[in-house]
């Protein structure tokens, strides 16, 4: 901690017994040149103070220096001098000061350790002091905050990073499936097409046989019973083993076309603003992208009405939809129930995206939206999943809501405008 | 093989089956379905070699139905083939499972062909006995339990687990483990993957390679499915454990590798159903190099006696 010893100007101090007329030649002397009072001390103690404006009040009555010239200084000395503690802090100094100090300013005040006289302070010095401390601590704020600011970033940013990667682990997952069979298939086609290279070859020899007027009867009938195991009505058909696994490749490639094509859609970094979004169409995309969050343990209950289309930023209501399924998966032990429903209001489209999981206690229920709130171990949930959808609703102009009740599910209840301006969520977007 | 060697898959995807039934065909005898219950009742009724199930699927997890088929059909060699590589399944498959080979999707068609063969050859040479029951504890008693622990804490995590402490071999680096292993493999190692001395899972694989009857129980902080599926395939472990197991936990493994273990002394061509593959990679090659010389040590000794 800063003290006001950094303040102290070790006069020497008078005594009560120097005269008024010492006083005053002192008071001129290079010494004592910007001290606006002198310290009176005796036996070490300060007992008192004197103004250099006293002194001068003295000289300047009628025979003044004659009169009081020769009186000891004591005697005119105030006896309550401001007397401030030198380990103090600068706040602690400048509030007694100020408490006691007289306008316009004519004094300075005595520093001490304990009952000992130190030196004199003067009080703008401790104005100054008290300003450039002042100073620091405002940058020591700014730079706080930015640090604030950054780490915040930081951690929206691992946040979106964790959603990315938990949405590609989970794409991946769903892309191995296909990629199994695709693969299998064309490697097994590839084994079936030598035995059909066999074949033809089979079918050639036999063809060039006949057509050789060289050709010995036993070496026809050994090229004819070549050629009809490999081609003969017992002999496998391959081609329509063929049909099936370049069907279903085909199919596969497909489903993977369609998986890519939704994470390319969901992760649009342009943020944005489309007119005429439908969002059952960003729900189903949003579902596709969670899939292997719910797969096979939620089953999951559309109830959508046609409703009109809206203007919004898709790719981020995409992210508020793939939040809320992800929590909803993530409250649900083993097997339970998702129910989506989109109906339209007159004020806008009710989007309710309900679970049968564990719920929330009542307790934190108005917590979940805040930053940094999980209920999470450390490393699986940042708690930022909730507020950034809260963030991306109010952007829309929307409003989101929640309901719950422990043991039987949650409700999340958003209301997207018609009306919904969306220019300002080009500035804000995290 | 006179009678054709069968195969069962169990997968949710149709396409799935198509495919590989469509590559197995032609060398075995092919069972498919959907349904993990009837995949059961399949086992019940009728003898299959080799198990191929995928984990994620309506009704019942892989791991599920691999623990069933074990109790119902010990003979059949278990195998996972999944797209989705989460710890729960890896773990379960391990140690619920105890399945021969963990296979991701896509899968290479050859190394599926040899990996499959494999399982076929093991199942029709060795059988499993029904349950471990029948093994006498005083078989057990004669085992011997190392632990391999830098810090400490599993070798008292073990002596809490009321182990006796003159029967528990307890080796501070992989220096003093390899010394000791010279002169008599143990029964079971307990070891954590990751020591002071780093990733020593290149050893746990060589150790396996080189005395497939002794058995592994690895502790390890569940977090990385790659190194976990290497334990499966290339180490064969007996079972994982959380760092955090309880001295119980602990000891219930150890017993059961122990029991498995008096099995593998009494049958020895079971010690087949744990061959492994050839490790993918080194992981740590100051601890490769330890190995190397111990292996060499041991060949020149073989060779001596021989
Ligand atoms: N559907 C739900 N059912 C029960 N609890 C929920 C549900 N949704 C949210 N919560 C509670 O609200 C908390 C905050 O949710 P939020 O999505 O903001 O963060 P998180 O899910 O913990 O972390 P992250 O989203 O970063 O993975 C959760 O930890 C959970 O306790
Ligand atoms: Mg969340």
């Amino acid at each position: 901690m800063e003290t006001v010893r950094a303040l102290v100007n070790p006069v020497p101090s008078i005594t009560p017994y120097h005269t008024v007329n010492e006083v005053g030649d002192l008071l001129l002397s290079d010494v004592y040149r910007d001290a606006l009072s002198l310290p009176i001390v005796e036996a070490g103690k300060p007992v008192g103070a004197i103004t250099r404006h006293t002194v001068m009040r003295i000289f300047l009555n009628r025979f003044g220096r004659e009169i009081f010239g020769d009186n000891p200084v004591g005697k005119f000395m105030d006896r309550e001098p401001i007397i401030v503690q030198a380990n103090s802090s600068i706040e602690t100094a400048s509030q007694q000061v100020s408490e006691r100090i007289r306008l316009p300013l004519t004094e300075d005040f005595i520093l001490a350790d304990g009952e000992q006289y130190v030196g004199m302070g003067a009080v703008l010095s401790l104005l100054s002091l008290l300003q450039t401390q002042l100073e620091q601590r405002s940058q020591a704020l700014a730079e706080a905050n930015v640090r604030i600011r950054a780490s915040q970033a930081q951690l929206i940013q691992s946040e979106k990073m964790a959603s990315l990667g938990q949405m590609v682990a989970g794409v991946a997952h769903e892309i191995n499936t296909p990629l199994g069979y695709v693969g299998g298939n064309l490697q097994t086609a590839q084994l079936l097409l030598e035995d059909l290279r066999q074949g033809q070859q089979a079918g050639r020899d036999l063809l060039a046989a006949l057509l050789a007027p060289a050709t010995s009867p036993e070496q026809l009938e050994q090229t004819v019973a070549h050629a009809g195991t490999l081609l003969g009505a017992d002999a496998p058909d391959f081609t329509a083993d063929l049909d099936t696994l370049f069907a279903d490749a085909l199919y596969g490639v497909e489903q993977i076309t369609d998986l890519v094509g939704n994470l390319k859609d969901f992760s649009r970094l342009d943020r944005a603003a489309s007119e005429n979004v439908d969002i059952v169409d960003c729900i189903e995309s949003a579902l596709k992208i969670g899939h292997s969050h719910l797969k096979h343990r939620v089953e999951v209950v559309r109830d959508f009405d046609a409703v009109r289309p809206i203007s919004c930023i898709p790719s981020q209501l995409n992210q508020v939809f793939l939040n809320l399924f992800a929590n909803a998966a993530q409250a649900i032990e083993g097997k339970g129930k998702l129910l989506i429903r989109v109906k339209e209001e007159t004020a806008g489209i009710r989007i309710q995206i309900q679970d049968n999981g564990r719920g929330i206690p009542p307790d934190v229920l108005d917590r979940v939206f805040d930053p940094f709130f999980t209920t999470k171990p450390v490393g699986q949930g940042t708690g930022l999943g909730l507020s950034i959808c809260y963030q991306i609703v109010q952007q829309h102009k929307g409003r989101i809501d929640v309901w719950s009740r422990e043991g039987v599910g949650t409700r999340f209840s958003i209301l997207l405008p018609f009306t919904g301006e969306t220019q300002a969520t080009v500035e804000q977007a995290l | 093989m006179t009678t054709r060697a069968r195969v069962l898959f169990v997968d949710d995807d149709e396409r799935i089956l198509r495919s590989l039934t469509l590559l197995f065909r032609s060398r075995y005898d092919v069972t498919s379905t959907v349904d993990a219950q009837e995949a059961l009742e399949k086992l019940r009724h009728g003898q299959f070699h080799v198990l191929v199930s995928d984990q994620r699927m309506p009704a019942m997890t892989g791991v599920e139905l691999l623990r069933e088929a074990r109790e119902i059909a010990p003979d059949t060699v278990r195998m996972l083939l999944t797209g989705y590589s989460d710890l729960a399944a890896i773990v379960g498959s391990i140690n619920e499972g105890e399945i021969f080979r963990f296979i991701n999707k896509p899968w290479d068609v050859g190394n599926l062909q040899a990996t499959l063969q494999q399982a076929v050859e093991i199942a029709c040479t060795t059988s499993a006995p029904k349950a471990d029951g029948i093994i006498d504890i005083t078989e057990k008693t004669l085992a011997r339990l190392a632990v391999l622990d830098t810090e400490g804490g599993l070798h008292r995590l073990l002596l809490q687990g009321s182990y006796d402490a003159s029967q528990l071999r307890h080796y501070t680096s992989v220096k003093q483990l390899l010394e000791g292993l010279q002169h008599a493999p143990p029964a079971v190692l307990v070891t954590d993957v990751t020591t002071a001395e780093g990733d020593i899972s290149d050893l746990v694989k060589g150790l396996k390679r080189e005395h497939p009857e002794m058995l592994t129980l690895v502790v390890t902080a569940f977090q990385d499915a790659k190194l976990l599926t290497e334990l499966i395939n290339e180490a064969q472990v007996y079972r994982v454990l959380p760092r955090t197991a309880s001295a119980t936990l602990l000891r219930s493994a150890v017993e059961a590798a122990f029991t498995r273990h008096a099995l593998l002394q009494r049958l020895p061509s079971l010690t087949r159903r744990y061959t492994v593959d050839t490790p993918s990679r080194t992981a740590n090659a100051g601890i490769s190099a330890q190995l190397g010389g111990y292996l060499q040590r041991l060949r020149a000794r073989q060779n001596s006696l021989a």
